[in-house]
């Protein structure tokens, strides 16, 4: 047993410094399979910019400076491919820029700083996009990942297959489309679409002239404000929905739930059934009225709640 | 709740409606509860193409013409009339509990999911308001040629990429025929044939979305 033991401890040692030894290995191979890109020009304030392929992660960071920096690493074998447009005369209206990776599985990790009013555009099979400071445009599309913006582009759109979807900011025109995957949306809009087929839908903050909130089966709910003469539609074919409001926010609210139930607590209100004694439906209006709320499901539960004291310290 | 929302429909009222011999009352009652039951909806579907496989198959199967006097031959004299009986009535048991199990296996297992692109909205045409086939009517050209695109060009997306698109379309597909059942059921529901369109839209623009994912020739 002692010779066991020994012999023991004599491998466990061996193996206690080939292990760091073959670590160090292949993480020098995997360092020496990248590459790095570095790219800058000078663009125009209002400049488009392109970029789609196999990059895994993509940050994108809107700047003061009046150029683009593309930078990061890349597997060694990848093909990346693109260029500004060129102007004889000052800086580029745009560029594009496409990436390949010989397996066609995303790798690469991507920044692009741009200035602030940009308009970009990026498209990824599987990605996480990360995205801040943008005033301009953004147009985002992924199958798998996901997409985080923060601060207020002036219009974004994000489509996503099932890829989560989270906004930060208050952009003035917003569309975001998934099919399973949820979307978290805390901050207002001039005009919102949002859709989905089985993610969740939710709206934690803002205030919102015009939004339209639509799932198939997916849960929705809503923590927002509607702005006076402004208009909330929500429709699911069977999520719930949740709508939490300001009482003292003018609204007129018309829902209905074909065979789902309706609880009301944002007044004192009952739902009465429906027709043909089928499902639930209510009309009241808070606060004198000046916003329209419009609630469909059709066997969806639906809950109408005043908002939380902590859900209006947001505002 | 109404009583048509609580109780589900046992196998006897599913084979009855599907076989038309239920009174229009039952019938009515009936459909209400599979517009907004989709267990009900799923069983009745499957239950539909049991029938319809079983219908197809041939009133009678003769046996071959030598079978009934090789089982004469075999037959032992010594086996006594009691034990002949009680052999019988083992068989009987038998057979039935094993037809009872393949039927409830049949009935109660879920139909596998093959998606099929270009597969039409199953249901009740006939019996929808013209304003109902006036909303399918509006997407199904849309719909039909973005399902063909996508099943030409579909061994060039990602398998895994095929099959989420697949799985939402199934889902929006369920919502439309709950839908459409629904409006056959009570025709001059305008927030049903809203949400109708709205599941309609949803799909569109699935498709619109899958097919944009298309690499670019």
């Amino acid at each position: 047993m002692p010779r066991e033991s020994t012999s023991m401890s004599r491998h466990s040692s061996i193996g206690r410094v080939l292990l760091p030894v073959v670590v160090l290995c292949c993480t020098a191979g995997a360092l020496s399979a990248q590459r790095t890109v570095e790219i800058r020009r000078a663009v125009t304030p209002t400049a488009s910019i392109r970029i789609s392929g196999a990059f895994a992660e993509l940050r994108i960071r809107g700047w003061s400076k009046d150029s683009v920096a593309i930078t990061g690493t890349i597997p060694a074998d990848a093909r990346f491919d693109g260029g500004f447009v060129s102007s004889a005369t000052g800086p580029s209206s745009g560029a594009k820029y496409y990436l390949e990776t010989p397996s066609g599985v995303p790798s690469g990790k991507l920044e692009m700083n741009v200035p602030a009013g940009v308009r970009v555009w990026a498209k990824s099979g599987s990605a996480s996009i990360d995205v801040e400071g943008i005033t301009g445009s953004l147009d985002l599309n992924i199958i798998g990942g996901s997409v985080h913006v923060a601060g207020n582009p002036h219009d974004l759109t994000v489509e996503s297959m099932d890829g989560a979807v989270t906004v930060e900011g208050s952009p003035a025109w917003t569309r975001l489309k998934t099919a399973t995957g949820d979307i978290v949306l805390a901050g207002g809009s001039d005009d919102a679409g949002l859709t989905t087929v089985s993610g969740t839908i939710r709206v934690t903050a803002g205030t919102f002239e015009r939004a339209r909130i639509e799932s198939v089966t997916g849960a929705v709910e809503f923590g927002g404000v509607v702005a006076h003469g402004g208009s909330l539609d929500i429709d699911t074919h069977s999520g719930a929905i949740d709508v939490r409001m300001w009482p003292k926010v003018g609204a007129e609210f018309d829902v209905a739930s074909v065979a789902g139930t309706i609880e009301n607590t944002l007044t004192n209100r009952p739902a009465v059934a429906g027709r043909e004694g089928r499902g639930q439906e209510i009309g009241f209006t808070i606060g004198g009225g000046g916003a329209r709320v419009y609630i469909r499901t059709f066997k969806g539960n639906i809950r109408l709640q005043p908002m939380t004291k902590a859900m209006l310290k947001v505002f | 709740m109404t009583e048509n929302q609580q109780q589900h429909l046992v196998l006897e009222q599913l084979s009855d409606l599907i076989d038309g011999v239920l009174s229009p009352e039952q019938r009515r009652r009936a459909e209400a509860h599979l517009a907004i039951c989709s267990a009900c909806s799923d069983r009745r579907d499957r239950l539909e193409l049991i029938l319809g496989a079983a219908r197809a198959l041939p009133d009678e199967i003769d046996p071959p013409p030598q079978l009934w006097s090789d089982v004469q031959a075999r037959i032992q004299p010594a086996v006594s009339r009691a034990r002949q009986r009680w052999l019988l009535a083992a068989a009987a048991v038998v057979l039935v509990a094993v037809s009872s199990a393949v039927t409830a296996f049949i009935v109660r297992r879920p139909v596998p999911v093959v998606m099929r692109p270009m597969a039409p909205v199953r249901t009740v045409s006939n019996q929808l308001s013209p304003a109902a086939r006036s909303v399918d009517a509006d997407y199904s050209v849309a719909i039909q040629e973005l399902n063909e695109t996508l099943a030409e060009n579909r061994a060039r997306l990602d398998p895994a990429t095929v099959a989420k698109v697949e799985a939402s379309l199934r889902v929006i597909d369920l919502a439309i025929d709950e839908a459409r059942r629904a409006l056959a059921a009570d025709p001059s529901n305008l927030t049903l044939l809203d949400l109708l369109a709205s599941s309609y839209e949803r799909k569109l623009e699935l498709l619109r979305r899958a097919n944009a994912l298309l690499p670019r020739t």
